[in-house]
């Protein structure tokens, strides 16, 4: 059976591109975000917080080193879940399909 | 105690040469070493190619005499891991065999887009291998005394015969003792930093703050960024380049399954975001430490050397002779392994990528491709010295930004639109990649730094320092035109194409 028209593909497709779409969205807007600050707006990042020495810069910095982090690690914790098993589960019935495609 | 320490290394790494030239008989070995690598050790092996001289002792270095800017570099180096992870790693790995234009041709017309992939991967590794060899010539001048010429014609060599006689096999696993290695030498430099002030961290930072002839201005950002066109034309470069680098996309084929190339990429990721942390600490400790000290400062306040010094100094600093002994030969460890990557990745886009297209199917065999990447190797490990006595004077940092930028205008939007956009057509990737690719390259020849610095001629052409910004709009714009014009039978095919790409990208073979 063609593989497009089964509906554990068609969730794989969507449950995909809604686990990748917000994390990429996340990682490129907080980045971006980050240099336009360093660009226009230097002095908001040299200030420091309250009567600390630390910066916001240095804070915003390092959160972003975690925001990377957290968004590495939370695509490895859905992807495990909720994607593996579906390709697990179109991977054996359709395994003589993959192969023959593959081959032509 | 360093050179004790240095030939230690050494011979093991020959061993490791050793025992792979063995088991490499086949072009799988020697591609992707047999296809056996697990996900740990392949993110550690990736980890180890980003934490290469230029980022330890670069980084660090950057830290000790600007503070904060030292940071903007790091999470540019991190934030390209994200990208690969969502976008390319599992498609590229269940997509190709051995090198990503394997995964762009996939539907597309075998010859021009491998020639087009191949030119991008070359110029990417050429930049790159440059400012590694700069690099590593520099700092073997400092730490062992041999002059700078000597220096690159050693790393030269040596990574020749790690990559002809080791392959990929060998070049992984040098690459993972090394990466174990330098977490190891930064953690324990960082830990012996801290530990002076009982792990207070308001102490240390007002200790050098106090110590920095610029004072509290470390804490911001400084003179790094000079215009903010430049700033954000950099950001991109980082930002889409690591998804385009040809000796990273390359390590995607030393695992087994697409599972495992996610896998790597989550290690790989925590291994740097954990190791920029230490080089910030060591950037800071080395102000505390250094800053004063006649032993490590010459009378006019500079650092004995060059900045990129501060990381070695300070193991001295706080861990004694044997420590500085241990620091020195994972530096030569780490140009050597990233070195040798480089060459690999150079000479199968050569062998694997241009070589058969030259040649007629019959006459084509396993031996022979592999033969001529040993080859390959050597003609850019020559290149590599002469290249790299030739451009001594460049910054280092410069020469990686526009390898980044390189990739993230060339080989990033053709690989990320082969994968996602089922319009594109071999006319449109091949006039929109070579657009970028010949953008980028002249955007830096009519920029200050190559137009005045170089070529003395009085004004730029180009305002900016960094291209990224102009060549990836160039090339992504090209490439739609190009494709959603392009009514041949042949972009036809292609498109019907890929519906069996896209399945076989999400879920292999």
């Amino acid at each position: 059976m063609d593989i497009t028209k089964q509906t554990v593909y068609r969730k794989l497709i969507r449950r995909s591109l809604y686990i990748k779409l917000p994390l990429l969205i996340v990682t490129i807007s907080t980045y971006m975000g980050f240099i336009l600050l360093i660009a226009y707006m230097p002095q908001v990042l040299s200030q420091s917080l309250g009567t600390s020495v630390i910066s916001l810069g240095l804070v915003l910095g390092l959160g972003l080193i975690f925001i990377i982090l957290f968004v590495t690690a939370l695509y490895a914790v859905l992807t495990n879940k909720l994607i593996e098993p579906l390709i697990n589960q179109l991977r054996k019935p359709n395994k003589n399909y993959l192969i023959k495609k593959s081959q032509k | 105690m360093a050179i004790f320490m240095f030939f230690i290394f050494i011979s093991l790494t020959l061993i490791v040469t050793f025992w792979a030239a063995r088991r490499t008989s086949n072009l799988k070995t020697f591609y992707a070493a047999g296809g056996n690598i697990t996900g740990l050790q392949n993110g550690l092996a990736i980890s180890g190619d980003f934490m290469s001289a230029a980022s330890f002792l670069g980084i660090s270095g950057l830290v000790f005499s600007a503070g904060f800017d030292g940071l903007i570099y790091s999470i540019g180096f991190l934030v390209g891991w994200p990208i690969v992870l969502l976008l390319i790693a599992e498609p590229l790995r269940n997509l190709g065999k051995y090198t990503f234009a394997d995964c762009v041709s996939f539907r597309l017309k075998q010859k021009p887009i491998r020639i087009l992939a191949s030119c991008g991967a070359l110029t990417t590794i050429i930049f790159y291998l440059i400012a590694q060899m700069v690099g590593a010539g520099k700092l073997i001048e400092m730490l062992f005394r041999i002059p700078y010429n000597f220096s690159v014609i050693i790393v030269g060599s040596m990574m020749v015969l790690y990559v002809t006689f080791g392959g990929m096999l060998a070049t992984t696993w040098v690459q993972i003792i090394k990466a174990i290695l330098l977490l190891l030498g930064a953690s324990i430099i960082a830990f012996l930093v801290l530990f002076n002030f009982h792990f207070d961290l308001t102490a240390f930072f007002n200790q050098a703050i106090q110590l920095h002839p610029k004072k509290i201005a470390i804490m911001g950002p400084g003179g790094l960024i000079t215009d903010p066109i430049s700033a954000i034309s950099l950001g991109l470069a980082l930002l889409f380049g690591t998804a385009g680098l040809p000796h990273i996309l390359m390590r995607f084929f030393t695992v087994k399954n697409a599972k495992d190339a996610r896998k790597s990429v989550i290690y790989a990721t925590s291994f740097m975001a954990y190791f920029y942390i230490l080089t910030f600490i060591i950037g800071f400790g080395a102000i505390i430490f250094l800053s004063n000290n006649p032993t490590y400062m010459t009378e006019d306040g500079k650092l004995i050397g060059d900045i990129n010094m501060a990381a070695v100094h300070l193991s001295h600093a706080v861990g004694g002779s044997m420590l500085l002994g241990f620091i020195s030969a994972v530096a030569f460890a780490t140009i050597l392994a990233v070195v040798s990557g480089l060459t690999l990745a150079g000479a199968s886009a050569i062998s694997h990528d241009l070589f058969p297209l030259f040649v007629s199917k019959k006459t084509l065999d396993e031996k022979k491709e592999m033969r001529v990447s040993k080859i390959a190797s050597l003609i850019l490990g020559l290149l590599a010295i002469l290249l790299g006595i030739l451009f001594q004077n460049q910054n280092v940092a410069f020469m990686v930004g526009l390898a980044f930028a390189i990739a993230a205008s060339t080989n990033f939007p053709v690989l990320l639109l082969s994968i996602y956009w089922k319009n594109l057509t071999s006319r449109g990737a091949i006039i929109g990649g070579g657009l970028g690719l010949i953008t980028a390259i002249l955007l830096v020849i009519f920029s200050s730094t190559v137009w005045v610095d170089m070529l003395h001629f009085p004004e730029p052409f180009f305002p900016y320092k960094y291209p990224a910004l102009f060549s990836m709009t160039v090339t992504f714009f090209m490439t739609y035109i190009f494709s959603i014009t392009d009514s041949s039978s042949q972009a036809e095919n292609e498109r019907k194409k890929f519906q069996d790409q896209k399945i076989q990208s999400l879920i292999g073979i």
